[in-house]
Protein backbone atom coordinates (compact mmCIF):
# COMPACT_ATOMS: atom_id res chain seq x y z
CA UNK A 1 0.00 0.00 0.00
CA UNK A 2 1.48 3.58 -0.67
CA UNK A 3 1.00 6.70 0.55
CA UNK A 4 1.34 9.95 -0.57
CA UNK A 5 3.95 12.07 1.20
CA UNK A 6 2.42 14.84 3.62
CA UNK A 7 4.06 17.79 1.76
CA UNK A 8 2.58 17.52 -1.41
CA UNK A 9 1.12 20.12 -2.39
CA UNK A 10 1.66 20.20 -6.58
CA UNK A 11 2.90 16.96 -8.78
CA UNK A 12 6.33 16.11 -8.51
CA UNK A 13 8.73 15.17 -11.31
CA UNK A 14 11.39 12.96 -11.23
CA UNK A 15 14.00 13.35 -14.68
CA UNK A 16 16.38 10.54 -16.08
CA UNK A 17 17.77 10.68 -19.12
CA UNK A 18 19.35 7.39 -19.96
CA UNK A 19 21.27 6.06 -23.24
CA UNK A 20 19.17 3.33 -25.14
CA UNK A 21 21.72 0.83 -23.96
CA UNK A 22 20.32 -2.52 -22.77
CA UNK A 23 23.24 -2.14 -19.58
CA UNK A 24 21.09 0.48 -17.87
CA UNK A 25 18.07 -1.60 -17.49
CA UNK A 26 19.43 -2.51 -14.33
CA UNK A 27 20.42 1.06 -13.26
CA UNK A 28 16.25 2.10 -14.19
CA UNK A 29 15.03 -0.99 -12.27
CA UNK A 30 17.27 0.40 -9.21
CA UNK A 31 15.81 3.34 -9.46
CA UNK A 32 12.36 3.08 -9.85
CA UNK A 33 12.32 0.36 -7.06
CA UNK A 34 14.14 3.10 -4.64
CA UNK A 35 11.78 5.32 -5.56
CA UNK A 36 8.68 3.24 -5.03
CA UNK A 37 10.04 2.15 -1.10
CA UNK A 38 10.17 5.81 -0.62
CA UNK A 39 6.49 6.18 -1.72
CA UNK A 40 5.54 3.59 0.22
CA UNK A 41 4.20 1.35 -2.06
CA UNK A 42 4.28 -2.59 -1.94
CA UNK A 43 6.57 -5.28 -2.91
CA UNK A 44 3.88 -7.00 -5.25
CA UNK A 45 2.85 -3.17 -6.67
CA UNK A 46 6.95 -2.47 -6.78
CA UNK A 47 7.93 -5.47 -8.64
CA UNK A 48 4.84 -4.71 -10.80
CA UNK A 49 5.77 -1.59 -12.06
CA UNK A 50 9.67 -2.18 -12.29
CA UNK A 51 9.01 -4.97 -14.63
CA UNK A 52 6.56 -2.66 -17.05
CA UNK A 53 9.17 0.17 -16.84
CA UNK A 54 11.57 -2.52 -18.25
CA UNK A 55 9.56 -3.99 -20.50
CA UNK A 56 9.13 -0.32 -21.94
CA UNK A 57 12.62 0.27 -21.72
CA UNK A 58 13.36 -2.64 -24.17
CA UNK A 59 10.60 -1.96 -26.43
CA UNK A 60 12.26 1.80 -27.21
CA UNK A 61 15.65 -0.15 -27.66
CA UNK A 62 14.55 -2.90 -29.80
CA UNK A 63 11.57 -1.54 -31.69
CA UNK A 64 11.73 2.07 -31.90
CA UNK A 65 16.05 2.65 -31.98
CA UNK A 66 16.00 -0.86 -33.52
CA UNK A 67 19.19 -1.59 -31.56
CA UNK A 68 21.08 1.01 -31.79
CA UNK A 69 22.15 1.47 -28.33
CA UNK A 70 23.86 4.75 -29.04
CA UNK A 71 20.06 7.34 -28.85
CA UNK A 72 18.54 8.93 -25.99
CA UNK A 73 15.73 7.67 -23.77
CA UNK A 74 14.34 10.57 -21.19
CA UNK A 75 12.44 9.13 -18.42
CA UNK A 76 10.13 11.47 -16.05
CA UNK A 77 7.77 9.64 -12.66
CA UNK A 78 5.13 11.94 -11.88
CA UNK A 79 4.17 12.03 -8.40
CA UNK A 80 0.64 13.45 -7.31
CA UNK A 81 -1.06 12.11 -3.86
CA UNK A 82 -3.02 9.43 -5.50
CA UNK A 83 -1.09 8.42 -8.98
CA UNK A 84 2.02 7.77 -10.07
CA UNK A 85 2.64 8.43 -13.91
CA UNK A 86 6.03 7.07 -16.03
CA UNK A 87 6.59 8.84 -18.97
CA UNK A 88 9.54 7.43 -21.36
CA UNK A 89 10.02 9.69 -24.22
CA UNK A 90 12.34 8.08 -27.40
CA UNK A 91 13.38 9.46 -30.26
CA UNK A 92 13.01 6.83 -32.69
CA UNK A 93 10.78 4.94 -35.17
CA UNK A 94 7.07 5.35 -34.22
CA UNK A 95 4.97 1.98 -33.31
CA UNK A 96 2.51 0.72 -35.51
CA UNK A 97 -0.39 0.43 -33.52
CA UNK A 98 -1.00 -3.65 -33.99
CA UNK A 99 2.61 -4.24 -32.33
CA UNK A 100 1.68 -2.12 -29.43
CA UNK A 101 -1.71 -4.33 -28.79
CA UNK A 102 -1.28 -7.04 -26.72
CA UNK A 103 -1.18 -10.42 -28.55
CA UNK A 104 -3.42 -13.83 -27.62
CA UNK A 105 -1.55 -15.51 -24.81
CA UNK A 106 -3.47 -18.95 -25.94
CA UNK A 107 -0.85 -19.04 -28.43
CA UNK A 108 1.99 -19.50 -26.63
CA UNK A 109 5.08 -18.30 -28.58
CA UNK A 110 8.43 -16.10 -27.47
CA UNK A 111 7.84 -12.77 -27.90
CA UNK A 112 5.29 -10.31 -27.81
CA UNK A 113 4.43 -10.58 -23.95
CA UNK A 114 5.57 -7.21 -22.64
CA UNK A 115 2.51 -4.83 -24.15
CA UNK A 116 0.62 -7.60 -22.21
CA UNK A 117 2.37 -7.45 -19.17
CA UNK A 118 2.44 -3.55 -19.22
CA UNK A 119 -0.90 -3.47 -19.93
CA UNK A 120 -1.92 -5.79 -16.82
CA UNK A 121 0.30 -4.44 -14.18
CA UNK A 122 -0.73 -0.40 -15.01
CA UNK A 123 -3.90 0.87 -14.53
CA UNK A 124 -3.84 3.08 -17.53
CA UNK A 125 -1.75 3.42 -20.61
CA UNK A 126 -1.59 5.69 -23.32
CA UNK A 127 0.97 6.50 -26.26
CA UNK A 128 1.78 10.11 -27.75
CA UNK A 129 2.66 10.25 -31.38
CA UNK A 130 2.31 14.00 -31.82
CA UNK A 131 5.23 14.91 -31.89
CA UNK A 132 6.00 13.63 -35.62
CA UNK A 133 9.17 12.05 -34.13
CA UNK A 134 9.48 9.33 -31.42
CA UNK A 135 6.65 8.69 -28.86
CA UNK A 136 6.10 9.24 -25.25
CA UNK A 137 4.71 6.47 -23.27
CA UNK A 138 2.79 7.57 -20.20
CA UNK A 139 1.55 4.61 -17.70
CA UNK A 140 -0.08 5.51 -14.87
CA UNK A 141 -0.78 3.85 -11.89
CA UNK A 142 -3.12 4.68 -8.73
CA UNK A 143 -1.99 4.07 -5.08
CA UNK A 144 -3.74 1.07 -3.53
CA UNK A 145 -6.51 1.68 -0.81
CA UNK A 146 -5.61 0.74 2.34
CA UNK A 147 -6.82 -2.38 3.78
CA UNK A 148 -9.81 -1.72 6.37
CA UNK A 149 -10.66 -4.27 9.42
CA UNK A 150 -14.10 -6.01 8.64
CA UNK B 1 23.98 -13.44 -15.10
CA UNK B 2 26.30 -15.88 -14.12
CA UNK B 3 24.55 -20.01 -15.17
CA UNK B 4 26.11 -23.39 -13.60
CA UNK B 5 25.68 -26.21 -15.29
CA UNK B 6 25.92 -29.42 -13.23
CA UNK B 7 25.31 -32.84 -14.16
CA UNK B 8 23.70 -35.03 -11.38
CA UNK B 9 24.67 -38.60 -10.94
CA UNK B 10 21.73 -39.95 -13.02
CA UNK B 11 22.99 -37.47 -15.98
CA UNK B 12 20.52 -34.88 -15.36
CA UNK B 13 21.28 -31.25 -16.43
CA UNK B 14 20.89 -28.70 -13.73
CA UNK B 15 21.55 -25.02 -14.94
CA UNK B 16 21.97 -23.25 -11.66
CA UNK B 17 20.88 -18.86 -12.98
CA UNK B 18 22.20 -16.27 -10.74
CA UNK B 19 20.94 -12.83 -11.14
CA UNK B 20 18.94 -10.21 -13.25
CA UNK B 21 17.26 -12.45 -16.73
CA UNK B 22 16.76 -9.28 -19.13
CA UNK B 23 17.04 -8.38 -22.69
CA UNK B 24 21.30 -7.85 -21.65
CA UNK B 25 21.38 -11.33 -20.74
CA UNK B 26 19.49 -13.33 -23.17
CA UNK B 27 21.46 -13.79 -25.76
CA UNK B 28 23.89 -15.85 -24.00
CA UNK B 29 21.37 -17.80 -21.78
CA UNK B 30 19.53 -18.74 -25.16
CA UNK B 31 22.82 -20.33 -26.40
CA UNK B 32 23.65 -21.80 -23.20
CA UNK B 33 20.43 -23.87 -22.51
CA UNK B 34 20.27 -24.61 -26.35
CA UNK B 35 23.26 -26.16 -26.11
CA UNK B 36 23.01 -27.47 -22.22
CA UNK B 37 19.40 -29.16 -23.81
CA UNK B 38 21.25 -30.63 -26.79
CA UNK B 39 23.79 -32.74 -24.85
CA UNK B 40 21.56 -32.98 -21.63
CA UNK B 41 20.76 -36.98 -20.64
CA UNK B 42 17.43 -37.92 -19.93
CA UNK B 43 16.16 -34.09 -18.58
CA UNK B 44 16.86 -30.54 -17.79
CA UNK B 45 16.32 -28.36 -14.46
CA UNK B 46 16.63 -24.81 -14.66
CA UNK B 47 17.11 -24.11 -10.94
CA UNK B 48 15.86 -20.05 -10.14
CA UNK B 49 16.64 -19.58 -6.61
CA UNK B 50 19.22 -16.62 -7.25
CA UNK B 51 17.15 -14.94 -9.95
CA UNK B 52 15.69 -11.32 -8.03
CA UNK B 53 14.26 -10.45 -12.00
CA UNK B 54 13.33 -12.13 -14.82
CA UNK B 55 11.45 -9.87 -18.25
CA UNK B 56 9.42 -11.01 -20.96
CA UNK B 57 12.52 -11.73 -22.63
CA UNK B 58 13.84 -14.48 -20.30
CA UNK B 59 10.35 -16.07 -20.44
CA UNK B 60 10.75 -16.27 -24.10
CA UNK B 61 14.00 -18.02 -24.05
CA UNK B 62 12.26 -20.58 -21.53
CA UNK B 63 9.61 -21.01 -23.63
CA UNK B 64 12.04 -21.59 -26.03
CA UNK B 65 13.72 -24.01 -23.72
CA UNK B 66 10.65 -26.15 -23.51
CA UNK B 67 10.17 -26.33 -27.47
CA UNK B 68 14.30 -27.73 -27.80
CA UNK B 69 13.20 -30.31 -25.00
CA UNK B 70 10.23 -31.56 -26.27
CA UNK B 71 11.62 -31.92 -29.70
CA UNK B 72 14.19 -34.41 -27.76
CA UNK B 73 11.65 -35.59 -25.84
CA UNK B 74 13.23 -34.61 -22.33
CA UNK B 75 11.33 -33.57 -19.43
CA UNK B 76 12.27 -29.74 -18.90
CA UNK B 77 11.56 -28.77 -15.35
CA UNK B 78 11.75 -25.20 -13.48
CA UNK B 79 12.77 -25.11 -10.09
CA UNK B 80 12.92 -22.97 -7.06
CA UNK B 81 10.83 -19.32 -8.27
CA UNK B 82 11.27 -16.09 -6.91
CA UNK B 83 8.80 -13.64 -6.31
CA UNK B 84 9.63 -11.87 -9.27
CA UNK B 85 9.78 -14.92 -11.65
CA UNK B 86 6.64 -16.26 -10.40
CA UNK B 87 4.97 -13.25 -11.07
CA UNK B 88 5.52 -13.05 -14.80
CA UNK B 89 4.86 -16.62 -14.86
CA UNK B 90 1.41 -15.51 -13.67
CA UNK B 91 1.17 -12.56 -16.00
CA UNK B 92 1.56 -14.51 -18.71
CA UNK B 93 -0.75 -17.42 -17.84
CA UNK B 94 2.35 -20.02 -18.10
CA UNK B 95 2.36 -21.62 -14.72
CA UNK B 96 0.25 -24.59 -16.76
CA UNK B 97 2.80 -24.31 -19.55
CA UNK B 98 5.79 -25.26 -17.55
CA UNK B 99 6.50 -28.39 -15.41
CA UNK B 100 7.39 -25.97 -11.99
CA UNK B 101 8.44 -27.74 -9.00
CA UNK B 102 9.16 -26.45 -5.34
CA UNK B 103 12.25 -27.28 -4.94
CA UNK B 104 15.26 -29.24 -6.56
CA UNK B 105 14.91 -32.58 -5.16
CA UNK B 106 11.26 -33.09 -6.65
CA UNK B 107 12.08 -31.65 -9.92
CA UNK B 108 15.05 -34.51 -9.92
CA UNK B 109 12.50 -36.68 -8.75
CA UNK B 110 9.71 -35.71 -11.67
CA UNK B 111 12.54 -36.52 -13.67
CA UNK B 112 13.55 -39.68 -12.36
CA UNK B 113 10.39 -41.35 -11.31
CA UNK B 114 7.60 -39.48 -13.91
CA UNK B 115 4.12 -40.34 -13.14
Amino acid sequence: MGSAPEHMTQPERLTLSIPSHPRYLRVVRDFLTALLVELGFSRQDRMGMVLAVNEAYTNVIEHCYQGDVTQRIDLAVVIEPEVITIEMRDYGKQPDPACIEPRDLQDVRPGGLGTHFMRSIMDDITYDLSSGAGTVLRMSKRRSLPCTSP
Amino acid sequence: MHVTIESTQHNITILHLDGDVDMKEVTSFRQLLKTAIRDAGPGVVVELTRVPFMDSSGIAVLIEGLKWSRERSLPFVLTNLTPSVQMVMELAHLEGFFTIAGNLDDALALITQPG
